[in-house]
């Protein structure tokens, strides 16, 4: 294994046309390693060819890199901006990852939007239309797992609804039973979802970027202790304690640790400059109890 | 082949029927018959087509787990589809069955798109009885009524209808107000038109101006984007702006009409 770790693979990805962010690549071609070298090997270093004298002899053959088309093949001409994709695993089951971008029904309904799910570790994906919409496709999309709920939920903004959040959860991701909606409310940008289990409850956090917070003070956490229980109870968490340029910056992202520890991470746009390129503070921000 | 109805190839069992096999029973609306139920099967349905059950108990999606209700189901022919789904005529889909039928029946599939992977996963919505070939037919004339009856809401709900030229478009101010910081922003700017003629509403002067999101943001980025020089027929809102000013706005996908629709809808108004 340490030659995965030495190796600096080179790998060529010409017949991969990326799509949008660069996420979903239109076919499902092998990448080749290249031995620089000549000697069998492949590089050990950053900046081939001039430092093939440094490659340790012991790095061994490069491993192929597979390249997964998560559109599926039949959709493969589709030209929909798939922006801000997203990506979540299943900590209680690796062969379960969920995609989202901002994926368009592609069946011309406006009910539902898709995500996109795997339950094979990524090797084969399919597209599942389970996310309410009023015109077939998300604003803003994130999703994560709970820890050992199996219980997928979403944040995001709810389709043809302008910045309407929607919180969202499934406990079966690859079934037809559409989300659940958990809360919604206005004047809400990018909605950012974290979850992990916590002595047997899902705790939820949804870091969004609330316009309704008074005095500017948007950065703002959704948060539920108990995300599996018929109706959780959210709360509006407002991190931002100073004063702003009548907003922070639009990402609020928090960050969970397994022993209950919430982080929060966020711009806060301030005095002097309250114009582009705004005076802006980087604020972490920490709750000990969750 | 098989385009004349029920069972006419059905590999085991045509040569014992004398009539077309008929899906019987009929899920929603089971009070309702014909073409009534036809039509509101086709408006619930996002992808009908006429097919013909290949294998039971089976799948072609890797993630779906095969029972008795679900086929493998071949699509003969599409009568409905929608938005860019790809056309599957000919290919094998899986399809999760209202009701258990039998591999070789043949008949009029009602259903929503619930999987897209290596094919396609449907949901059976319902069933209507009938010959494939009068379900086809009445298929065809229900969506010609429900895209008129789609239509004749976006003309109700229209303050405006004109048809004219754009001769320019232009930044608007926003009175002072500045809107929230975001991505979604929606970059209202307005258009003004050179009105032809007038469908619904009354346009005083000889030209209309019009807010539009120029926007190409996930939000915006299907609504109509006018450009000097640009003709056609737009279905316009009133709003407040920001302002507090009453403006026409065009924002939907569907505010520009196409030229059949601005057909249909001139035929309306002067019969």
């Amino acid at each position: 294994m340490r030659s995965h770790a030495l190796c600096k693979k080179l790998e060529t990805l010409l017949p991969v046309v990326f799509v949008a962010a660069g996420f979903l690549a239109l076919g499902a071609v092998p990448a080749l390693a290249i031995d620089v070298c000549g000697n069998g090997i492949c590089l050990g270093t950053a900046v081939p060819p001039e430092t093939c004298v440094t490659c340790p002899a012991d790095c061994g053959p490069c491993p192929p890199v597979t390249v997964v088309n998560m559109i599926p093949f039949a959709q493969s001409a589709e030209t929909w901006q798939d922006s801000e994709p997203n990506l979540a695993v299943n900590p209680a089951n690796a062969q379960q990852i969920a995609g989202s971008a901002f994926t368009i029904n592609p069946t011309g309904a406006t009910t539902s939007a898709p995500i996109y799910v795997s339950t094979n570790g990524g090797s084969t994906w399919t597209m599942n239309n389970i996310v309410p919409s009023g015109n077939g496709w998300t604003g803003d999309i994130t999703l994560r797992f709970g820890g050992t709920s199996n219980v997928l939920y979403t944040g995001i903004l709810l389709g043809g609804a302008g910045l309407t959040l929607n919180i969202l959860r499934t406990t079966n991701f690859a079934a037809a039973t559409p989300m659940t909606l958990l809360r919604s409310r206005g004047s809400v940008d990018q909605p950012y979802v974290q979850a992990i289990t916590f002595s047997g409850a899902d705790r939820v956090y949804v870091g969004n970027n609330d316009f309704g917070a008074a005095g500017g003070r948007t950065a703002t956490v959704d948060r539920t202790l108990s995300g599996t229980v018929a109706s959780p109870a959210f709360s509006s968490l407002r991190i931002e304690t100073r004063a702003t340029c009548s907003q922070d910056a639009p990402p609020i992202r928090p960050a969970i640790h397994a022993d209950g520890t919430a982080y929060a991470i966020f711009y806060r746009w301030r005095a002097p400059t309250c114009s582009s390129p705004y005076t802006t503070d980087v604020v972490v921000v920490r709750d000990d109890n969750g | 082949m098989k385009k004349n109805g029920w069972g006419q190839t059905n590999r085991f069992i045509s040569s014992l029927l004398a009539v077309p096999l008929l899906f019987l029973g009929a899920l929603p609306g089971a009070a309702e018959t014909g073409a009534g139920l036809v039509k509101n099967l086709t408006r619930s349905a996002q992808f009908v087509f006429r097919g013909t059950i290949e294998r039971t108990g089976a799948a072609n999606l890797s993630i779906v787990e095969p029972d008795a209700k679900t086929a493998i189901v071949r699509v003969d022919e599409v009568l409905k589809t929608g938005g860019t789904l790809d056309d599957f005529t000919g290919r094998e889909i899986t399809v999760f069955l209202s009701e258990p039928r039998k591999t070789g029946d043949q008949g009029v599939f009602f259903t929503n798109v619930r999987l897209l992977g290596e094919s396609l996963g449907v949901d059976e919505v319902g069933r209507a009885s009938g010959s494939a070939a009068e379900l086809a037919a009445q298929v065809e004339s229900a969506r010609g009524e429900i895209v008129n009856e789609g239509l004749a809401a976006r003309v109700a709900a229209a303050d405006l209808i004109v048809a004219g030229r754009v001769l320019e478009t232009r930044a608007i101010d926003a009175g002072g107000k500045e809107a929230p910081s975001t991505e979604h922003d929606p970059l209202w700017r307005e258009a003004v038109l050179q009105v032809s003629s007038v469908l619904k509403g009354k346009a005083v002067e000889k030209t209309v101006a019009f807010r539009y999101p120029s926007s190409v943001d996930v939000m915006w980025a299907l609504a109509p984007k006018p450009s000097p020089g640009q003709t056609g027929t737009w279905l316009l809102h009133r709003r407040t702006s920001e302002s507090g000013a009453s403006v026409y706005a065009a924002f939907d996908p569907q505010d520009l009409m196409s030229a059949a629709e601005a057909k249909i809808a001139e035929r309306w108004v002067n019969p």
